[in-house]
């Protein structure tokens, strides 16, 4: 997995490719942490993931409960394989998802 | 009477003929094919030979003062009574026609309309008789004579009526005719019924006296009070009229007497010509003179002496009536003596002027209380039998049918008080019974669906999922239970056993001789004796205590799953059908032994043959075969293989449900007769399934295990999303083994995975030694709840069952097992 954060003034842009898993997932959350302090807005881009697993859902939803005080939270460009994982664990109801 | 002896001897002759008739025609009906004509015609030869018998009692009957006495009656009354109503109004009818123009050639014209009418009568009573009075059976001698004797007197009731305006006459001939007709007719209906009831008798000899109904109990004792009563009622007007003939004779012969003695008194010597008279019709005076010589007029007895002329004179008192004799003619006298002059003047009257009137109003009682005491006794009859015989056979018809086993029918007799709690009593024992027998119905229902309940449990029918065979079976029960079975289980020695059996008979007494053969046949085969021995030593226990003499029809294999080697033994049952890969199924033709429980000591013989992986076993009971259709055609084994070469399957449950449907269809509404038993079996075979292991699991593996799977996967031509849904699934259990099955030392973990031929999906297995942890215990989370709520973890298991079609968890051997499959 590789992560690539564009800020912008009050909102990032995380950008993602690869697999978010258990091996992974540390990393993502690693990258949210260092950046997410007085963000207003967060944008996690799904445009190249491959697949996410619960390791990676709980770095998410962390992220969301955080900007759920602060701003709001964004996942865009999210694949028809990926939207079934969010569809299926209930994320699809509790987060901004826009599909690809 | 002297004259009647003659009369009566003669009128035999024809009465002979009447009995020989009915002897030969009850013969005829008993012993030969006449039997075998129809009723009608039966009757129609009988009524013409009686008929014939009639006509010749009349050409020889016996000429009294223009009438003529015959048997004529008794031939139509022998026939109706003896054979049947029918015969009796044809033999009738001729009789009587014939009888009436029988008066042109010389037989009494006088009597011709009432002798016809009569014997036309006698055959529709005679008819009458048998059909409503002795239920259409011969009567017994008894009523045969007062049948004939009672139809004589309705006969010469018949004269009297037709000939009214000759009553002299016509009562002159009925006091000749009456008794020998009376003696000739009733006797001739009674020898003839007497000799049809000895030869009857004698044919049913050595059999128990036939129980007699209620109306011929009643019979006799009614019988015997009316001729009681006719006998009293007789005799005491016998007797009240004798007497007032001889007071009368008395009043009139007294007097004749004061009259002579008074007209003595004033001419003491005309004393003759006063005592020339006439007493009554043709009574007369006797004067004698003191030396007893009769002096009076009547010219016959003058001079002669008094005491030799009137006998009985001379011990009688004078002035009282007395019996004497005159010539030998009977004669009612009184005399008295006079002083002045001394005569002795005795009057006299015939006895049978005295009677005559008593005789004649004797004869025509007689006749008139027979005819009512007849009337009386056929009356009373009725009454009884419509009371009470109909009633109970009313009832009786009723429970014949309830006997029969139509408990719906109700009793329905409400014409007394006593036939009414009769009917009551009746159909409430009817109604208990009923809920008895129901009740009864339904713990028998209860119990067998508990029997088959048993009997379903004890057979396998949870089918495991392997990589290296597929197996499937039903067993369908004609009735609650029955006696088919099949068995399925690995014996020690890892050889997977099959067998399918089929027990004689069925229902209960098979499904318990089926659970014996079972237990045999299991016992001996997880021992992991050879197949032959199994069942060599199976048969000598079934043979034990096998009194109700059952048998079974068994086929077992014994595989061995790694190699495909299988080793069978047949005990008389259907040949299995095999399909080798890429050939259509065929049966495998074996020899087979003898079944199990037939004979003690058989010794078994053990066959073998080898299964290739994709082989198929399919093994079946007679019910899959011999199921019928409504024309009573079999399935066959034909149509068996056509069924099976025909089926687009993928498993083994989809060929027994395919069998099943053909064979359903085929026998339609038609009743299931038998049990339908299969098992299907499929070798896949044991390659080793692609693993990767770890001695130490870490999370640190997992990009090199989902690296390996995918490798795998790819050779399956699976596409990226299904990799990328395994993949998901490896991250989350691979981790969870990493971090919670073991402590800080970590332990091994095993990852294999395969693509399963048989159901076509993909197979993921995982296998750690550490502490028993089932997930699929987890509960799932609740993922309707808001961000802020929702908890941090437990989300990887409940998308583990999301993406996998199937997921089992075994612990076995201190390894946690679990098993996941998806279709591809």
């Amino acid at each position: 997995m590789t992560v690539n954060t564009i800020k912008n003034a009050g909102a990032i842009t995380i950008e993602i490719s690869g697999r978010i898993d258990t091996t992974t997932a540390p990393q993502l959350e690693k990258e949210v942490n260092d950046n997410i302090a007085g963000v207003s807005e967060l944008i996690f881009d799904f445009k190249d993931v491959a697949y996410i697993s619960s390791a990676g859902l709980r770095v998410l939803l962390t992220a969301q409960k955080v900007m759920n005080q602060q701003g709001k939270m964004k996942i865009v460009n999210v694949s028809k394989d990926i939207m079934e994982i969010f569809d299926i664990t209930g994320f699809a109801d509790i987060m901004d998802i826009q599909r690809s | 009477m002297e004259t009647y002896l003659p009369l009566t001897v003669k009128l035999f002759g024809a009465s002979c003929i009447i009995i020989a008739l009915s002897v030969m025609f009850y013969i005829l009906d008993k012993r030969t094919t006449f039997k075998n004509l129809s009723h009608s015609y039966k009757q129609i030869i009988i009524g013409v030979l009686f008929g014939a018998a009639a006509i010749f009692s009349t050409e020889f009957g016996v000429d009294i003062g223009g009438a003529t006495a015959n048997c004529r009656d008794a031939a139509a009354l022998s026939a109706g009574l003896l054979f049947g109503p029918q015969a009796g109004i044809i033999a009738g009818l001729i009789g009587g026609v014939e009888r009436y123009l029988a008066a042109a050639w010389g037989v009494g014209e006088y009597s011709k309309l009432a002798c016809s009418l009569s014997t036309v009568l006698a055959g529709f009573f005679a008819g009458f008789l048998r059909k409503y009075m002795f239920d259409n059976k011969k009567p017994t001698v008894v009523f045969a004579f007062s049948t004939g004797a009672i139809m004589e007197v309705i006969h010469m009731t018949v004269i009297f009526l037709t000939k009214l305006s000759d009553p002299v006459k016509a009562f002159h001939i009925v006091k000749i005719c009456s008794m020998p007709m009376m003696l000739v007719n009733g006797l001739s209906v009674m020898l003839s019924t007497l000799a049809i009831t000895l030869l009857a008798k004698r044919k049913k000899t050595g059999k128990e006296k036939k129980e007699r109904s209620i109306s011929q109990l009643f019979q006799t004792p009614l019988l015997a009070v009316i001729v009681l009563s006719f006998i009293l009622s007789t005799t005491f007007t016998y007797f009240v009229q004798t007497s007032y003939s001889l007071n009368y004779a008395k009043e009139t012969l007294e007097v004749n007497i004061k009259d002579i003695i008074s007209g003595a008194e004033k001419y003491p010597d005309k004393i003759n010509e006063i005592a020339d008279r006439h007493i009554g019709k043709s009574g007369f005076v006797f004067i004698a003179d003191s030396n007893g010589k009769i002096v009076s007029n009547s010219t016959e007895f003058n001079n002669k002496d008094l005491n030799a002329t009137l006998k009985g004179i001379e011990s009688a008192r004078p002035d009282t009536v007395f019996n004497g004799e005159i010539n030998g003619e009977s004669y009612i006298c009184e005399y008295t003596r006079l002083i002045n002059p001394k005569v002795t003047i005795a009057t006299v009257l015939p006895s049978e002027e005295v009677y005559s009137e008593r005789d004649d109003m004797s004869y025509v009682n007689t006749h008139v209380e027979i005819l009512i005491f007849a009337a009386l006794f056929t009356v009373i009859y009725f009454i009884v039998k419509e009371i009470v015989v109909k009633k109970i056979r009313l009832i009786n018809k009723d429970l014949g049918r309830i006997i029969n086993g139509d408990l719906e029918t109700k009793i329905d007799v409400y014409s007394s008080s006593e036939f009414a709690s009769l009917s009551n009593d009746i159909n409430s024992t009817i109604n208990t019974l009923k809920q008895y027998i129901a009740e009864a119905a339904g713990r028998i229902d209860k119990e067998l669906a508990f029997a088959k309940n048993i009997q379903h449990s004890a057979l396998p029918n949870i089918f495991p999922n392997r990589p290296d065979f597929d197996i499937y079976a039903t067993m369908d029960t004609a009735k609650e239970v029955g006696g088919d079975f099949y068995d399925f289980y690995m014996n020690h020695s890892k050889k997977l056993n099959l067998l399918i059996a089929d027990v004689s008979g069925k229902g209960i007494p098979a499904a318990m001789f089926m659970m014996r053969a079972k237990s045999e046949l299991k016992g001996f085969a997880e021992l992991d004796i050879p197949i032959d021995e199994v069942f060599t030593n199976a048969n000598e226990g079934l043979c034990e205590g096998n009194d109700a003499g059952m048998f079974v029809t068994a086929w077992q294999a014994q595989v061995n799953l790694e190699n495909g080697a299988v080793d069978f033994t047949n005990a008389g049952h259907n040949p299995p059908v095999i399909k080798r890969a890429g050939e259509p199924f065929t049966y495998l033709k074996s020899k087979a032994g003898l079944v199990l429980a037939g004979m003690e000591g058989f010794k078994y013989k053990k066959q073998s043959f080898q299964l290739e992986p994709g082989d198929i076993i399919f093994l079946y009971t007679d019910g899959v075969t011999e199921a019928t259709d409504k024309n009573n055609d079999l399935f066959g084994e034909e149509r068996l293989l056509d069924t099976l070469n025909n089926a687009e399957f993928d498993t083994m449950q989809d060929i027994c449900r395919i069998v099943k449907e053909a064979v359903d269809e085929f026998v339609g509404d038609s009743p299931q007769f038998d049990d339908i038993t299969m098992l299907a079996f499929k070798y896949i075979g044991t390659e080793p399934i692609p693993s990767i292991e770890s001695e130490k699991a870490s999370i640190d593996d997992i990009p090199k295990v989902t690296e390996f799977v995918e490798t795998e996967l790819e050779k399956y031509g699976c596409d990226i999303k299904t990799i990328n849904s395994i993949n998901i699934v490896i991250d989350e259990i691979y981790s969870n083994i990493s971090k919670f099955a073991y402590g800080e030392n970590g332990g091994p973990v095993k990852v294999q995975v395969h693509k399963k031929k048989s159901h076509n999906s993909i197979e993921l297995i995982f296998t750690d030694e550490g502490r028993p942890y089932n997930p699929l215990m987890k509960s799932d989370p609740n993922i309707t709840l808001s961000a802020q709520e929702r908890e941090i973890g437990g989300l990887g298991i409940f998308m583990v069952k999301k993406i996998m079609d199937e997921i089992k968890y075994e612990y076995i051997g201190g390894k946690n097992i679990l098993t996941m499959e998806k279709k591809i």
